[in-house]
């Protein structure tokens, strides 16, 4: 029996390691979860408006026989890279990650605050859904067996393009023990809520607020790439994988304050 | 083969749409990698320097867009 001068207080204690463990496992968790299912809408609803031109315009059949065929791709691409990406061990299979992740995030950022600032002009799903609609529609001189095969691989290259980033963000965000299953949870959570609105209303989701998405997504992958980038050069964070929310909060703060800026200097020149 | 452009044109559109933006922010990673290396920053300060690194990236990526 341990005497009693050496027992460790009772702050000390595994029991309390286990409750900050804890907290540190639920806030990956959580940022892996929010963060896969926000990115995976936003492609989700892009792959969808094409989809959903190609139905219109071609029929239930060439969007689907498309969409499978996207779907089955990105299945095989998950097969092969996911094994080897899961669980990334390597601090040099890390940093790759991290620093993919950054270039990724930081392009949507920068996109989001320059849209949210008014220097470039927001994505317009309908404008999208015409676009598309109408390259179908010029397809109809086509014979019918032609014009199928074109909406077909509209729908498929729509997927597996908009899918393939999913799937990268999917296979990043997730590739750290424990961390596949929320990053698969929250994308599997957009295509659904997607697919389900998309299927009720029957119209491009032209008033999902995209850009405030890309706004979130793109602070939270930077967040993620920075994160990564210090594990793999081996420069681990203070308070683990806290770190992971503060680091999502402060790019959040900094795109703000830098949208604003874009906004009050467009202001200024049009003055 | 219009598949194969649209993969690179996303290719390009994901990693060098800004290009600057790309070349700042792998060029914030790099240094922090050499001077962690060189033991001018320790593991502690590390972190730090990449994220102050990158968002500078971030803020002159912004700001040149905002001039165009």
């Amino acid at each position: 029996m341990e005497p009693a001068k050496y027992r460790m207080p009772l702050s000390f204690r595994p029991v309390t390691s286990l409750k900050t463990t804890t907290m540190i496992d639920t806030a990956a968790f959580v940022t892996t979860l929010g963060a896969s299912f926000l990115a995976s809408a936003v492609e989700v609803v892009e792959a969808f408006t094409i989809v959903l031109a190609v139905a219109v315009v071609r029929g239930l059949r060439p969007a689907l026989l498309g969409t499978l065929g996207g779907l089955v791709v990105l299945a095989a691409a998950i097969a092969v890279f996911g094994p080897s990406l899961a669980n990334a061990s390597l601090p040099g299979l890390r940093l790759a990650i991290g620093v993919l992740l950054l270039v990724f995030g930081l392009g949507w950022l920068r996109k989001a605050i320059l849209r949210a600032g008014g220097a470039l002009p927001l994505h317009d799903e309908q404008s999208a859904f015409d676009k598309e609609a109408d390259a179908l529609r010029r397809s109809a001189d086509l014979d019918a067996w032609a014009a199928d095969g074109v909406a077909m691989i509209a729908a498929f290259k729509a997927v597996l393009l908009e899918g393939a980033e999913v799937v990268f963000i999917v296979l990043a965000l997730g590739a750290r023990p424990g961390l596949l299953a929320p990053a698969a949870l929250g994308a599997a959570a957009a295509c659904v809520l997607v697919l389900t609105i998309g299927a009720a209303v029957h119209r491009p989701l032209s008033t999902i607020p995209e850009n405030t998405l890309k706004f979130a997504v793109g602070s939270m992958l930077s967040g993620f790439g920075v994160f990564w980038c210090c594990e793999g050069l081996g420069a681990p964070w203070a308070g683990a994988d806290l770190a992971l929310p503060a680091l999502v909060a402060l790019f959040l703060t900094v795109g703000l304050i830098l949208a604003s800026w874009v906004r009050a200097r467009r202001r200024e020149v049009a003055a | 083969m219009s598949l194969i452009r649209a993969v690179l044109a996303l290719l390009a559109k994901t990693f060098a749409a800004d290009l600057g933006l790309t070349l700042t922010a792998l060029a914030a990673v790099g240094l922090s990698s050499l001077a962690l290396r060189a033991h001018i920053l320790t593991p502690g300060q590390a972190p730090v320097a990449v994220t102050l690194g990158v968002l500078a990236a971030l803020t002159i990526g912004v700001a040149r867009g905002a001039k165009r």
